[in-house]
């Protein structure tokens, strides 16, 4: 069965480029947007990983592109790694021979850490998960999220998001730039916008070239939901490969913007 | 309205032995896993640890080497022949893998970077992407089941393993595919316990859910896996999962349980059914005087005083992200026997909470139950099965 769904909005944020505004690649400020939501009261944000802050930025600035209520909409965030900010500094705890580890940092250590603090900030009390699926944590996040709008749901918001793991425990191969992608995607509705529709998931046999993103960010597991992105806002219509440039067998198609 | 699922095949491994018999057996005669942890903690409390033996990867699965995989390794052998013959039957890449796992696989980096503390450098061994990361039990699962279809790890804390069984649902329903491998699994770790010990929420005893001198969780570890099929010979229904947040607090429930509450309430309406169906309840129930409170709340509020309650972390300990994997497999047992478990510990009950805690097992017809499960974050899931 093939799947499809509208684009209502997308929100990059990275290290060093903190929107789509500033990201090179030919991506440029979306028409008619407005100055994306900050959603974390500012001591929740003072305290929260790198990983929430950055996926709590891409998550404002697709809400707002896409107009919709961060209270209604259901959520699916998507990470390979999760908090491993966390995780060093809990190790570093234990390391030291402590009994009690923090408890800031150790509700902030589980994998669904921004999907709970975007929800406490927003007020959301409906659906909301957290996943991973090594290299393939893109597609499969699209995947969850087309069988949340196939079985009824109006619009759902994905997020994506991988921090540099810490060093003293990843390979140099698994070491990446921060990135944080958002995508809105809904049914149809009509007071969405409609910047592209995404449909066919599929398995592909061979991967392809992307786009000339610095390695870094080449590297991060979320690095198919920048290209998805950047097809998305290019008006391009094709399939688009969804894994890290070391590969993963998932594409999505994606229709340049549609109007009716 | 949910789509009905067949369970057709389950396993199970925790404290209290290696397989689903083990599991029944101890709830038929009472018989907790609980066991004091060992002298590698610097604080007193119980825990549910697996004694079994977990048999080692296969040579080509060995990056992949840890105590969870091995311990997913153990549940799919369990069900392997139902595997094979849905692969036959539906396709491989129309079976799906979904697993639940809080921790991943914490407990080998602990170890690995104990090691670089000591030595300076990491184990030769030690891979991120395949031991520590959530992505390599599922790995491990998918080359172990030959299964081609989608698949992800659900890591929604305590509430993984229920939210799997949705996403299961959802693309069945869709007709993305027709069946699914579905559980959760993990494993004790220091990071676990003297996080939990920081939150001040662990017991120094076995845990004793709704009791009046309840005190805290005891951790375990475990897991379970199911088969689930658009149609099949079923042990059990899956009927509906509901699914809601809190948007409260991180590590405390909602005060008045409205998200647990809201789970349970569209649990029930997405399979179309009234309060009054519920025949059990089988409660997240942890043993905190706060989750037990807020629990109760909206168990009383939804469903009444006497609908027969029970949490059965007191034989297994608190699995975390594969609680809900392991309490639905006692809930098979409920639905298939009749026998709904005596909840250990509760005697006395907390005179607060205005439900029916099951102090003793007990022999009732069972059709529906639904089986609670709440995280931090305030994720919230519940669970409702039907009988065969």
């Amino acid at each position: 069965m093939t799947m499809g769904c509208f684009v209502g909005g997308f929100g990059v944020a990275t290290a060093a480029f903190p929107n789509v505004t500033a990201l090179s690649g030919g991506l440029h400020e979306p028409e008619g947007s407005a100055a994306a939501l900050e959603l974390l009261p500012p001591m929740v944000r003072r305290r929260a990983s790198a990983l929430t802050r950055s996926m709590a930025d891409a998550f404002g600035q697709a809400m707002t592109q896409a107009g919709a209520n961060p209270a209604e909409v259901a959520t699916v965030f998507g990470s390979a790694w999760g908090e491993t900010g966390a995780l060093r500094e809990l190790l570093q705890q234990i390391a030291a021979g402590e009994a009690e580890l923090s408890p800031i940092r150790f509700a902030g250590s589980v994998h669904n850490t921004a999907s709970g603090q975007l929800s406490i900030a927003t007020a959301n009390r409906g659906f909301t998960t957290s996943l991973a699926a090594g290299d393939d944590t893109v597609a499969m996040a699209l995947q969850e999220a087309l069988g949340l709008l196939a079985n009824g749901l109006a619009e759902v918001l994905v997020v994506l998001g991988d921090v540099d793991p810490p060093a003293e425990l990843a390979g140099p191969l698994e070491r990446c730039d921060s990135l944080a992608v958002a995508l809105h995607l809904h049914t149809g509705q009509p007071n969405r916008p409609r910047l592209a529709r995404i449909e066919d998931l599929h398995r592909v046999t061979t991967p392809w070239p992307t786009e000339a993103f610095p390695a870094g960010l080449q590297a991060s597991p979320v690095f198919g939901g920048l290209v998805l992105v950047q097809a998305i806002h290019a008006g391009r219509t094709g399939a688009v490969s969804l894994g890290p440039a070391r590969g993963s067998d998932w594409a999505i198609r994606v229709h340049a913007a549609v109007t009716a | 309205m949910t789509l009905p699922l067949a369970i057709t095949a389950s396993a199970a491994c925790s404290a209290l032995g290696p397989n689903v018999a083990a599991l029944e057996a101890a709830l038929a005669t009472g018989r907790s896993g609980l066991r004091a942890a060992g002298p590698d903690l610097p604080f007193a409390t119980f825990v549910g640890a697996v004694t079994s033996e977990l048999a080692a990867l296969p040579p080509e699965l060995q990056p992949f080497d840890t105590r969870l995989a091995r311990l997913v390794s153990h549940l799919l052998t369990a069900i392997a022949p139902e595997v094979s013959r849905a692969r036959a039957r539906w396709g491989d890449a129309r079976v799906g893998v979904f697993l639940g796992t809080s921790n991943a696989g914490i407990l080998q980096t602990e170890e690995a970077d104990a090691v670089r503390v000591r030595t300076g450098a990491l184990p030769a061994d030690f891979d991120f992407s395949r031991q520590h990361a959530y992505g390599g039990a599922l790995a491990v699962l998918r080359s172990l089941s030959g299964v081609r279809g989608p698949g992800w790890v659900n890591s929604t804390a305590c509430s993984s393993s229920a939210k799997v069984l949705a996403c299961a649902q959802r693309l069945i329903a869709a007709d993305v595919i027709d069946a699914a491998i579905v559980g959760g699994a993990d494993t004790l770790c220091q990071t676990t316990l003297r996080g939990f010990h920081g939150l001040g929420v662990l017991s120094t005893t076995a845990c004793r859910p709704f009791a009046a001198a309840r005190d805290g969780i005891s951790i375990g570890e475990g897991g379970a896996l199911f088969l689930i099929e658009r149609h099949g010979h079923a042990q059990a229904r899956l009927l509906a999962v509901g699914e809601s947040s809190d948007a409260h607090h991180m590590s405390a429930p909602h005060p008045h349980g409205d998200g647990a509450f809201l789970a349970m309430q569209r649990a029930l309406g997405a399979a179309g059914l009234e309060p009054s169906a519920v025949d059990h309840v089988n409660a997240h129930g942890t043993a905190t005087k706060q989750n037990d409170a807020a629990e109760a709340l909206a168990i009383a509020r939804l469903l009444g005083a006497e609908v027969p309650v029970t949490s059965t972390k007191a034989y297994t300990g608190h699995l975390l992200g594969a609680a809900a994997g392991i309490e639905l497999v006692a809930v098979m047992h409920a639905l298939r026997t009749g026998w709904i478990p005596a909840n250990l510990g509760a005697a006395p009950v907390d005179a607060e909470l205005r439900i029916a805690v099951q102090q003793w097992g007990e022999q009732r017809q069972v059709r529906h139950v639904l089986s609670n499960s709440f995280a931090f974050g305030g994720n919230n899931a519940s669970v409702l099965v039907g009988a065969a």
